[in-house]
């Protein structure tokens, strides 16, 4: 009889980081294809142009960390070259997002700060033409599935994007925000803002994250938007952490 | 509103309408270890013959508890033996004489209702009530420190996955749990009791309504299936909407466990010493999970024989529960009060765990509001961890149970409790 000795809890919940990995990813396959369909291969272009420089990043960094390199450890980096590829202007050069995305990702690796909203909003400085001709219907019930789907699945900080969306929703009621602007704001909301590694984690905190960026993404353009995601991710992390420290006196 | 989660529930698997009384063991372990207390001098030696329910040891700390013989027979040695810790502390092995021979026998009272609130404290302290939940806090350490009680909750939530041998007690002792409260509410002059139950325990409580009738004051509530609204804590502040800062005394509020309310049950009845309890054997490597009734110091190999051995080779013993519990690394640990269930895991390959992907499950779960990945990262920092109260943890587990990256968090907390005790002492 061999009986062994392990730290506890001895049992563990079903969530694990490749069913939170794999669900993000099959929400922004579909939302991709769809824009494959709508745009053409160009798109892939876009990917591969976002992918290759930020894979180059993780390598490196894993090889001076010393750290195992296999391929199931750089599915975050598929992610993030997906939501990139979803936002990025159409008639934006390949050398320009190859470099912008190298230089991103290196600043976003060293300061962990949102690498997407950063890399979009240089782009942005290169080239602010957005195309949000879309059917929206189309794309707004696909946003509207994966948002359901991720929250079911609990792959998304949900509080954030909840209370993010309702400020959209609210000023769309009020006719401030135009239905297209709405959807393209909505994948803004679903993908960027709640993006794990630089956001709060703390309940009130993360409402009160969505609500601002709601009110900054309503009254701005989406330079000023992606600004404000890199910016405020940072400064929440401070206030999340006091809260943390606020909270757990009680 | 409770913070928590719903675990993976697996209590069917030792849920049976009745529970089996496991026959004697040849040998009786019983540790000299009370609460908090593993240094318990005891004067008997070698060879001294023991009634059952006689005074082995008493501990001379401010919980003045016993260690009390579950058998009687003849002392055959006093040695370090493994405890249910995993540590080695001094125990006296018992050969049994089958005889259960007691020393001063007391026939069983008709009404339990009479007593005042000092003889049931005395009759606690004499026949070694302590808590049933784990703990083995000293129950009349509990009901003695002179505060007024004004609301009584029993505990019968049953937090941990696999554990049933509250519901056992439920399900097989209503009127005998519905008779300890009253009697409890009588001496104590406590105007209400709550019986908190998960909605998981439906099943087991239509018996108990049936006796409910002749009880007005008590009333049972149910509780959401959330994991750990069995916390003292928790379920006060829940049932009685309140907020309780450290101890639900600080509202008048007593929680017993259901188990211990049939202890003191016993205790007022029959007026004599605990010497035993129903626990929980349940676990995929187990052939028949059950609960059955043990008495103290008897060896889980001893239990496992009995009720039908063992599926695999390769295995886990858990003690306690998985959430809580701890693991241990003999078949050959006594049972004492503060076990409430052995769970036997085949030993499987452990999770690969991950870097921490921020996702802040571990924050918004912790019942005590405690910011796991945040004590992670600044574990080193002394001054930042003071911060953050990571002494505050009570030990649930959930934070480890919920990491997606399958990080053990809870350890890293209580590395952080010891960073932070260090640093006070200096």
């Amino acid at each position: 009889m061999k009986i062994s000795t392990k730290n506890g809890p001895f049992v563990k919940s079903n969530i694990t980081k490749k069913k939170i990995e794999i669900t993000i990813l099959i929400c922004l396959i579909v939302m991709n294809l769809y824009k494959i369909y709508l745009d053409g291969f160009i798109i892939l272009f876009h990917l591969v142009s976002v992918f290759v420089p930020l894979f180059i990043i993780n390598v490196i960094y894993d090889c001076y960390k010393k750290r195992k390199i296999t391929l199931l450890n750089y599915i975050d980096v598929i992610i993030v070259s997906l939501i990139t590829t979803l936002l990025i202007p159409l008639n934006t050069s390949y050398i320009l997002i190859l470099g912008l995305t190298f230089l991103t990702g290196i600043i976003g690796k060293l300061f962990k700060l949102n690498e997407i909203s950063l890399n979009l909003s240089l782009i942005l400085i290169f080239n602010n033409y957005i195309n949000t001709d879309y059917n929206i219907y189309i794309f707004g019930l696909l946003l509207i599935l994966s948002l359901i789907y991720l929250i079911k699945n609990r792959a998304i900080k949900f509080r954030i994007s909840i209370s993010y969306i309702l400020i959209l929703i609210i000023f769309f009621l009020i006719k401030k925000l135009a239905i297209n602007e709405l959807i393209m704001l909505l994948l803004i909301g679903v993908y960027v803002i709640p993006y794990f590694k630089s956001s709060p984690n703390t309940s009130t905190i993360q409402y009160f994250y969505g609500f601002i960026l709601g009110i900054i993404s309503v009254l701005s353009n989406y330079h000023i938007t992606y600004i404000a995601i890199t910016i405020l991710s940072i400064i929440f992390i401070y206030i999340d952490f006091y809260n943390a420290k606020i909270l757990s006196k009680y | 509103m409770i913070r928590g989660t719903k675990l993976i529930n697996n209590k069917n698997m030792s849920i049976k309408k009745t529970f089996k009384k496991i026959v004697d063991a040849d040998y009786i372990y019983i540790p000299l270890v009370t609460y908090k207390n593993k240094n318990i001098y005891c004067d008997l030696k070698i060879g001294d013959y023991v009634y059952k329910g006689q005074v082995l040891a008493k501990s001379d700390d401010m919980y003045n508890c016993k260690v009390i013989s579950s058998v009687s027979g003849t002392i055959k040695d006093i040695k370090p033996w493994i405890y249910i810790d995993n540590t080695m502390v001094n125990t006296i092995i018992i050969e049994n004489d089958f005889l259960n021979k007691e020393k001063f026998k007391k026939g069983a009272k008709k009404n339990i209702s009479k007593y005042t609130s000092s003889e049931i404290i005395k009759l606690m302290k004499d026949n070694g009530v302590v808590g049933m939940s784990g703990s083995a806090y000293p129950t009349h350490f509990k009901y003695g420190m002179d505060l007024k009680i004004n609301k009584l909750i029993v505990n019968a939530v049953e937090d941990e996955v696999y554990i049933t041998s509250d519901f056992t007690n439920l399900n097989d002792k209503p009127s005998e749990i519905l008779e300890a409260i009253d009697a409890l509410m009588q001496a104590f002059k406590i105007g209400e009791c709550v019986i908190a139950i998960k909605d998981f325990n439906e099943i087991g409580i239509k018996d108990f309504i049936n006796y409910m009738g002749t009880y007005p004051n008590i009333k049972i509530k149910k509780v959401p299936d959330k994991y750990p609204v069995g916390y003292e804590k928790n379920l006060a502040s829940y049932i009685y909407d309140v907020k309780i800062k450290k101890n639900p005394m600080e509202r008048s509020i007593m929680v017993n466990n259901i188990s211990t309310i049939y202890e003191i049950y016993r205790v007022l009845k029959y007026e004599r010493p605990i010497t035993g309890r129903i626990i929980t054997i349940s676990g995929n490597a187990v052939k028949n999970p059950q609960n059955i009734y043990v008495k103290f110091g008897t060896l889980l190999s001893d239990i496992i024989k009995n009720i039908g051995g063992l599926k695999y080779k390769d295995i886990v013993i858990i003690v306690n529960g998985p959430m809580m519990g701890n693991s241990v690394s003999s078949m050959d640990i006594p049972i004492t009060a503060s076990v409430i269930g052995i769970t036997i895991q085949k030993n499987y390959k452990d999770e690969k765990t991950h870097d921490c992907i921020n996702c802040g499950k571990c924050v918004n779960v912790c019942p005590v509001r405690l910011a796991p990945t945040y004590i992670k990262k600044y574990k080193n920092h002394k001054n930042i961890l003071k911060l953050l109260n990571p002494n505050k943890c009570i030990r649930c587990g959930l934070c480890s149970y919920i990491c997606p990256s399958k990080i053990d968090l809870r350890r890293d907390v209580i590395d952080a409790c010891e960073v932070v005790k260090n640093e006070d002492k200096y």
